[in-house]
């Protein structure tokens, strides 16, 4: 089995609910969105800010081999992504802070150089992500829900089809995890 | 994982929601009871819900922004793949188009770039984009902007096309004042890509003014082809409303709004409109803003008004529709550099039914192809007659198939008959990876035997393909029992050359072998059996030995439906072989069926193959034997147009289409055209055919029907002589196309006059359809009728037999036809001689069709059934009946002059009657 096969196969588990799969994956696409990352600001701008989406995309699409991912678990798939980029947007968060503190070492920021987030925002991204763990102790589907709409961008449809439930649920959960949240980052 | 106090904190939550905020207090206090930690969670989540909070502002500052540069597309100096953007140039439903700058350090060039959505099809997506990409990237015409690169960025797939800087074509029209005539001239530019396009199956899917531009140089170039269809984002919904919402509703044809098939007759359709507009500076028909359902009403079912008609209407509400300072016959016509009265001149008669045929609701009736619609154009404009009569060319052929004595069903089955012996997909076709290793042993094995053709090894002899092949088909038999797979092959590839080379029975015994090997040698899970048995079907169909060939062609139908080859060209052909059988058969309901799916799976292809021409022609006869003359012309039309594509690979099928062509137009009247076609479908065949080859015979008989028709029958004769005899030769007297051929000498013998030897020839046919259909067969029928009606004239007794049991077989499958009208007529006539009561009834029956028909051009019928029915009554001694139907006849004669012979018929009956 090759590199490919065996990342494949990874995406393939992890869609399916494999949380192990999902674990040994993260670092192989943190490693290839570094990889991209790198490759793409050779020669530019500095200033110049990547698409984070897109490059999530555009890792996946580079690591599966995407004939043998079937439609189902490509809607999971891009359920996993929008889990991904709760990751990455919350790791920049904490290591943003981190390194305002003085305490991290740029080595641990694998994507400095891509995101920039609005400082005034890591705080709150932090605070969102601790809020959304305890929402997951009460209800992991409308976590997953919370995910998919807001950090996965995806519709109420495409949530829906992403998680295998109806629209309707996706709107009764999105409604009361977004009120729920709102209240607990208030207080 | 959700806690039951979750789940009560979520109902109750949305239950209060549903809830004037007034009613609230109530229900929490019903419903938390003594729970006061859970009323103040479902208050506060409450509250919360009503005002925006830190989510929301993150959303707003933090993830849209994100997103918004997802959806945005490229900033400014971004590199995409070689290129560099410069600007937006265009924010559209499919997406945003960029300017950019191809700059790769060896020539720079400005690219329109566009950007493809991924969504949730996402590989799928991917693997279509590849796959248009490549066909549009072959699309090379002046009138059309080239896609001249793409690829996959970080942004997801793009397109870079050629950058066309000018204005839309409506508008440019009117900023520069162009006449009627000028538009004309632009717009028939606009069909030359459209049909360049078509000719290579590309559909453009989404014409409108906003993708047709002329450039500064007054050239059109038309943006975006098969863009659509790249963009639809799940190849089995591109066609539904939903996704039809980016395209402009306006220009969207009846098909497109229903989720119908698209085909090169949408594009004509959106073509129809684009001129209307152009023409008129209105809209064929009011859309306006509804639900989607009275969006596809409005498309499907408003007839538009006449172009003519259209200019001089001053209409209320077009300011505001338009949302230009309105538009009135004076702004209309001004804008063409004329008058209001001028213009609707112009406008009327031609022009009016030219865009009234590309904006009919049935696709196939439409233009098919661009190409018509602009070659119509350009008759018109040098003054020549347009071919968009075809309305009431159709009527006329109509007609014309209702004079016609020959049954039309007749000619359709044998015609059908010749297209699949090299409508065969070739053995190589289906060659798989799997079967490559035989497939280079059987290729070794064809080379060695036409190696031994070759004199220098035969002792300087010539060989004939024939001996050749004789040889090979015992070489098999003898050295290869050992290995069943190869000498299954091996007998199928031999097969295959017999049956082209119109040597059907060794085709069919071979064939016949290789089936028994496969079954025997390999098993019956040999996925090679899907294709063995089909072709044997096929083989034994075209010999006319239905019944074996029957449970042959079910069982293939369902090895190539488990076979996992739905969506490859293949699966299309073998699709069309089956369907080809049961229309040989006479199975019309399941040829209909099959061959209209392999025309859907033909057109699903990205490229289609020589194959669709089998389908698009069968399906073409099909419509000729519904007698629907305009479809199946459309239809023959396709398939030349596909078969020529392939040049010197596909001449002989080229020349089936092109013979049935010849055939449609002929039974249209076009005897000219249909002439020219069947000229180069001989020419053909004679060139790449052995001599006395059937097909060649099939051309010869097809010259011979359009000189009979000429009315020249003594010219007509030879042919249909040498035809018939080249037949014999080839499929031996039991032949249903022998048969045939028998009929169509008879029929011009008979012109001749020469009935005796007609009458023996026609006795003959009608033995050949029997053996071959049954007696109770239209065919057989329509040739028995045929005898009959030769007999009634020559006054043989048998004419009553016959016209008894052909006609209740005929007349339902052709009620109009006025040959079978004047048939039953004869019939009555004959039993009312016999003295069987059951005459009057049925003489009665046929006056009253013919007078319910009305037409003009049924009188002499009308007036004979009437005379027939009078006359019979007067026989039977009802005086009275018979001198009031009489009368009827008389009044309806009385514009005739006296010596006319119904007019002197009638009255010699009024006077017998007179003189009892």
């Amino acid at each position: 089995m090759n590199r490919r096969e065996e990342i494949t196969d990874l995406l393939i588990a992890a869609s399916g609910g494999d949380r192990q799969a999902m674990d040994r994956l993260i670092p192989v696409v943190y490693d290839e969105l570094r990889r991209i990352a790198h490759r793409e600001l050779a020669g530019e701008r500095a200033n110049h800010t990547l698409n984070t989406t897109a490059l999530v995309h555009e890792a996946y699409l580079r690591l599966a081999i995407l004939d043998r991912i079937e439609w189902k678990g490509r809607a999971h798939f891009f359920g996993l992504a929008a889990r991904l980029m709760r990751q990455i947007l919350v790791n920049h968060a904490v290591s943003k802070r981190a390194q305002k503190r003085g305490g991290a070492k740029r080595t641990q920021v694998p994507l400095e150089e891509i995101v920039q987030l609005p400082e005034t925002y890591s705080e709150e991204l932090i605070a969102l992500d601790a809020a959304m763990k305890r929402l997951e102790g009460h209800s992991e589907r409308s976590t997953r829900v919370v995910e998919c709409r807001f950090f996965g961008g995806l519709n109420i449809e495409e949530t829906a089809a992403a998680l295998e439930v109806s629209p309707a649920t996706v709107k009764r959960d999105w409604e009361v995890a977004r009120a729920w949240l709102n209240r607990e980052l208030t207080v | 994982m959700t806690s039951s106090r979750w789940k009560r904190i979520q109902d109750l939550f949305h239950a209060a929601l549903q809830l004037e905020p007034d009613a609230r207090p109530a229900f929490l206090d019903e419903a938390c009871a003594d729970d006061d930690d859970l009323r103040r969670e479902i208050e506060s989540l409450v509250e919360a819900h009503g005002r925006p909070g830190p989510i929301d502002d993150l959303a707003e500052e933090v993830i849209d922004p994100l997103f918004a540069r997802l959806d945005d597309g490229p900033a400014e100096d971004e590199r995409v793949g070689p290129h560099r953007v410069i600007r937006r140039i265009a924010r559209g439903g499919m997406g945003d188009v960029f300017l950019a700058e191809r700059d790769d350090g060896q020539f720079q060039r400005r690219v329109a770039l566009k950007f493809v959505r991924i969504g949730l099809a996402g590989d799928e997506s991917l693997r279509r984009f590849a796959i248009e990409r490549q066909i549009l990237a072959r699309l090379a015409h002046p009138n059309i902007a080239s896609l001249l690169d793409g690829g996959v960025s970080t942004r997801g797939p793009y397109l870079a096309m050629e950058y066309v800087e000018g204005t839309p074509i409506d508008q440019y029209c009117d900023e520069e004042r162009l006449s009627v005539d000028r538009r004309l001239e632009l717009f028939c530019e606009v069909c030359d890509g459209v049909q360049y396009a078509h000719q290579n199956l590309v559909v453009h899917r989404d014409l409108k003014p906003g993708n047709i531009y002329v450039t500064r140089e007054g050239r059109v170039k038309l943006l975006d082809f098969g863009i659509a269809k790249l963009l639809a984002e799940d190849p089995g919904e591109e066609a539904t409303l939903a996704t039809v919402r980016w395209m402009t509703p306006e220009y969207a044809s009846p098909e497109q709004v229903r989720g119908a098939t698209i085909t090169t007759a949408s594009d004509t359709y959106a073509l129809g409109v684009l001129l209307y507009r152009m023409l008129t500076g209105r809209r064929p028909y009011e859309i306006g803003r509804g639900t989607p359902q009275e969006m596809e009403r409005a498309i499907c079912e408003t007839e538009p008004s006449r172009p003519s008609a259209v200019v001089l209407r001053m209409e209320e509400n077009e300011a505001g529709a338009d949302g230009a300072t309105g538009v009135t016959p004076e702004s209309v016509s001004r804008a063409r550099a004329t008058q209001p009265r001028r213009l609707q001149r112009r406008l009327a008669g031609d022009l009016d039914t030219i865009v009234l045929k590309a904006l009919r609701k049935e696709p196939g009736r439409r233009y098919g192809t661009a190409g018509e619609l602009a070659d119509d154009l350009r008759r018109h404009r040098r003054g020549m007659p347009v071919r968009a009569r075809a309305d009431t060319l159709g009527y006329r052929a109509a007609k014309f198939v209702r004079r016609h004595w020959i049954g039309v069903a007749a000619s359709a089955v044998i015609a059908v008959s010749l297209v699949g012996g090299v409508a065969a997909t070739s053995w190589q076709a289906s060659r798989t990876a799997v079967e490559r290793d035989r497939a280079e042993q059987v290729i070794d094995f064809m080379v060695g035997l036409f190696a031994s053709a070759n004199p220098a090894y035969s002792r300087g002899d010539t060989v004939t393909v024939r001996e050749v092949l004789d040889r090979g088909a015992v070489r098999v038999r003898q050295e290869l029992s050992a290995q069943p797979a190869v000498q299954a092959t091996l007998m199928e590839v031999i097969g295959e050359v017999y049956a082209s080379l119109g040597l059907s029975d060794s085709a069919v015994a071979l064939f016949g072998e290789a089936l028994t090997t496969r079954r025997q040698g390999i098993g019956d899970d040999d996925p090679g059996l899907t294709k063995t048995v089909r072709r044997l079907a096929m083989f034994q169909t075209e010999v006319g030995r239905f019944e074996i060939a029957e449970p042959l062609l079910g069982e293939a139908l369902e090895r190539l439906r488990r076979s996992g080859t739905r969506g490859t060209q293949e699966y299309a052909s073998a699709l069309t072989d089956i369907g080809y059988a049961w229309q040989v058969q006479g199975k019309s309901d399941l040829a209909e069926q099959l061959l209209t799916e392999a025309l859907t799976e033909f057109e699903k292809l990205p490229e289609p193959p020589s194959g669709m021409g089998a389908a698009l022609t069968n399906l073409g006869y099909m419509r000729v034997s519904d007698a629907d003359l305009d479809s199946a012309e459309v239809l023959f039309r396709r398939a030349v147009e596909v078969r020529r594509r392939f040049g010197a690979e596909e001449e002989a099928a080229l020349a089936i289409s092109l013979e049935a062509l010849a055939g449609a137009l002929m039974r249209q009247g076009a005897l000219e055209a249909a002439d020219s076609a069947v000229t180069e479908a001989l020419a053909i065949r004679r060139a790449i055919l052995p001599e006395g080859h059937y097909l060649i015979a099939g051309s010869i008989a097809t010259r011979g029907g359009i000189l009979r028709r000429q009315g020249r029958p003594a010219d007509a004769e030879p042919f249909h002589r040498e035809a018939l005899a080249m037949r014999i030769a080839s499929f031996g007297e039991d032949h249903f196309i022998v048969a045939y051929s028998r009929n169509d000498l008879a029929i011009t013998l008979q012109e001749q006059g020469r009935e005796a030897e007609a009458e023996a020839l026609f006795r003959e046919a009608w033995l050949g359809y029997d053996r071959y259909f049954g007696s109770d067969h239209t065919n057989t029928a329509i040739v028995e009728a045929n005898l009959a009606r030769l007999q009634f004239r020559m006054g043989n007794r048998e004419a009553k037999g016959h016209f008894a049991h052909a006609l209740p077989i005929v007349r339902p499958v052709y009620p109009q036809n006025l040959i079978y009208m004047r048939d039953r007529v004869s019939l009555g006539t004959l039993r009312c001689q016999a003295g069987e009561s059951v005459a009057v009834g049925e003489l009665q029956e046929v006056a009253d069709e013919l007078r319910a028909a009305e037409e003009e051009d049924s009188e002499d019928e009308y007036l004979e059934t009437l005379n027939a029915l009078g006359s019979c009554l007067a026989q039977r001694g009802q005086v009275d009946e018979a001198r009031l139907i009489l009368a009827l006849s008389l009044e309806a004669s009385s514009g005739r002059p006296d010596d006319d012979p119904y007019r002197t018929f009638a009255l010699r009956v009024v006077e017998d009657l007179r003189a009892r």
